[in-house]
């Protein structure tokens, strides 16, 4: 080592490539490590509330157990996969138009629509659920159009007042739908934009009219800017708490509020734990397809 | 540059044949107008190149033939069809872009066959197809790869493959060998005119690359600010350049201005101020009168020596300002009197060493022009 310099370019690069590794170990692994290790103890009533058993096998697995046979927690299982999956599918139909015409405007307006896209960001979250739930009010000017309109369109039902739409899964996927679209558009607008669009005008050549171009060419070449999105609107919008214990119904909750509630009101920490494992283990699963995905693409096939 | 007297094994197509008829097009967007009232015709089976620097027009005229552009006025038929408003899916047009623009999805056959997809065909003749079209390429062993497993030059030859599969009336070509190496180069372009041949398609090249184009074509057309200069075959264009931009373009060329003295039946007498003489040159049908005008002569056409030869006109001396040596021949810069500047083209064709032909710094030398060999522009620039 030289004199003096004890600390040379390796260290620089030890630390830069070291500080991220040290954040995921503390933040993200540490934690996995404490609620797996939790979701294996028992309650007890004291505190902290949960005790780890002494004698062999030192594991308790009855969260789990009670995880598969109580109705209430494979019901909100469904109902939050069902919720992420339609609000990730609404994502993606509304967000790939946007995101493809994002890419075939001209400069000027390009910038001032990925402006108004993020625009929401400005305001809290909170806020803007809560101008939703003011909207989605069985008072509100919003749900009295859409009654009228409703009403029009299906005269046998002329009668009805309004539309229940607060305390729905109907209101929670529509919120989170909202809430998480910019997460769909970004990634496809960065992946799109990427795209040489000399191979548009080379299938057209070919023969292909727009739509068969379209299905050809931009479409296979978008997957992984339609997996990122995917997967950014989908693991989120599984384990959402606040939008559902907001505008959704609460006899039939989400998975987050189940795991809020076990923590919160129940003091149960190993089923919380339980869940949450659970919930990892199910989120994890199509985060490794798409990794596996992209390795695959990347040692064979599409870019 | 290429030996001007090579030539692709198509006859020259006749133009009278029309089989691709370019009237009057002009293109402009907004206020730049890139295509600027271009006519031509292209026979059928022809390969003919569209020649130029960039930003000439030549790329958008090639667009406009795939109908990616529209013409902002004038008409273009293709077999006796106006192709106005037609769109590229529809015109009997295939184009082999300058990137390749391969599909990097799909496999090398996936690609070549892209095009068949859209045809009524049976899938046992698609799949012939694309079995003969990998043959004529020579890439049948790459069949199941992708793009990305493949060297440039494979790329190429999927993307004319692809290209052809359609057995389209035109093949547009643009800058085919732009992204190849020179070795690569000079061995696609004789597979290029082969395949040309072999299929009969009509080809038009576009290319910056004078040798590309003239290795390639049978006709070319030299293109400039939108407009065409000159429309010959390439030895015509090389030799019998009509302008003093084309003779400038093509190859390289000593230019030197000069005033007519006098008309003496074939011959015209030039005097070259610059030279310090009076060039004999041979005279040109329309040249009248006097006046000033452009006396040109090619680097290789001037036949250098180190005793002054006998009997000959149009001889200057000079002094060999410096040279390159390339091999083959060697470029020499000589110094007139006048200080002016005459870039000689001699062929090494002894072994080098040899003191008394080839010339070295300082030495003195006599420069003759064959009059045949000079060429006069009115054109002044």
């Amino acid at each position: 080592m030289k004199p003096g310099g004890w600390f040379d370019r390796r260290g620089w690069s030890d630390i830069i490539v070291g500080v991220p590794y040290a954040w995921a170990i503390v933040f993200i692994l540490a934690p996995i490590c404490i609620v797996t290790a939790l979701s294996f103890a028992v309650p007890v009533l004291n505190s902290p509330p949960y005790q780890f058993v002494h004698t062999w096998p030192f594991v308790s697995i009855a969260s789990f157990q009670r995880l598969f046979t109580d109705s209430i927690y494979i019901r909100s299982f469904s109902v939050s996969l069902f919720n992420a999956s339609i609000a990730t599918v609404l994502c993606l139909l509304i967000g790939y138009p946007m995101a493809l015409g994002l890419t075939r405007v001209s400069k000027a307006a390009n910038r001032v629509l990925l402006m108004l896209i993020v625009l929401p960001f400005w305001t809290s979250f909170l806020l803007r659920v809560y101008a939703w739930i003011g909207l989605m009010g069985n008072n509100s000017w919003f749900n009295r159009l859409l009654t009228v309109l409703y009403n029009i369109l299906v005269p046998q039902a002329w009668h009805l007042a309004n539309i229940q739409i607060m305390y729905t899964n109907f209101a929670v996927i529509f919120v989170v739908v909202y809430s998480y679209l910019p997460f769909m558009i970004l990634p496809l607008y960065a992946n799109l934009e990427k795209l040489d669009r000399t191979l548009d005008e080379a299938a057209m050549d070919l023969g292909s009219r727009p739509y068969q171009v379209f299905l050809d060419v931009t479409l296979p070449l978008s997957m992984p800017g339609i997996i990122a999105g995917g997967l950014l609107v989908f693991i989120p919008s599984a384990g959402e708490l606040v939008i559902p214990s907001l505008v959704g119904n609460m006899s039939d909750p989400m998975i987050g509020a189940i795991i809020s509630q076990e923590f919160g009101l129940n003091h149960d920490w190993p089923m919380a734990a339980a869940i949450s494992v659970a919930l990892l283990f199910v989120l994890v699963v199509p985060l490794m397809a798409y990794t596996r995905y992209q390795s695959r693409a990347e040692a064979g096939g599409a870019p | 540059m290429g030996d001007p007297d090579r030539q692709s094994p198509t006859p020259p197509g006749r133009a009278s044949d029309r089989f691709i008829s370019v009237r009057n097009v002009a293109k402009r967007f907004g206020s730049f107008t890139a295509v600027d009232g271009v006519s031509l015709d292209i026979g059928k089976g022809e390969l003919f190149a569209l020649l130029g620097s960039s930003g000439c027009g030549k790329t958008t005229l090639l667009r406009m033939l795939a109908g990616f552009e529209q013409p902002s006025s004038g008409q273009i038929f293709i077999d006796g069809e106006d192709m106005a408003g037609i769109a590229p899916y529809h015109r009997p047009v295939n184009m082999m872009f300058q990137s390749y623009a391969l599909f990097p999805h799909m496999t090398v056959e996936k690609n070549i066959g892209y095009g068949l997809k859209h045809e009524r065909m049976a899938k046992s003749e698609r799949d012939d197809r694309v079995a003969a079209m990998l043959d004529l390429v020579q890439l049948r062993d790459f069949a199941r790869r992708h793009p990305h497993q493949l060297s440039g030059g494979q790329r190429q030859r999927v993307a004319l493959a692809r290209a052809l599969a359609k057995q389209p009336k035109l093949l547009l070509l643009d800058e085919p060998l732009g992204a190849l190496d020179k070795k690569l180069r000079e061995q696609t372009q004789f597979e290029i005119a082969n395949i040309q041949y072999e299929t009969g398609i009509t080809f038009v090249v576009v290319t910056h690359d004078q040798e590309e184009a003239m290795t390639l074509a049978s006709r070319i057309a030299i293109m400039d600010r939108g407009a065409i200069r000159q429309l010959d075959t390439p030895k015509n264009v090389y030799e019998f350049p009509g302008s003093r931009f084309v003779a400038s373009f093509i190859g390289s060329v000593n230019l030197f201005d000069g005033e007519l003295v006098r008309i003496d039946g074939d011959f015209a007498d030039v005097a070259v101020p610059d030279l310090g003489i009076t060039l004999r040159a041979l005279r040109r049908g329309d040249l009248r009168g006097k006046g000033r005008l452009t006396c040109a002569f090619r680097p290789e056409k001037v036949h250098m020596s180190r005793q002054k030869p006998d009997g000959m006109g149009n001889t200057i001396q000079g002094v060999v300002l410096d040279f390159g040596y390339f091999g083959k021949d060697s470029l020499y810069r000589i110094k007139m009197a006048t200080q002016a500047l005459v870039r000689v083209n001699a062929t090494n064709d002894l072994r080098a060493g040899d003191d008394e032909i080839v010339a070295t710094w300082e030495d003195e030398v006599y420069l003759s022009i064959d009059p045949k060999a000079i060429m006069i522009f009115e054109d002044e620039a």
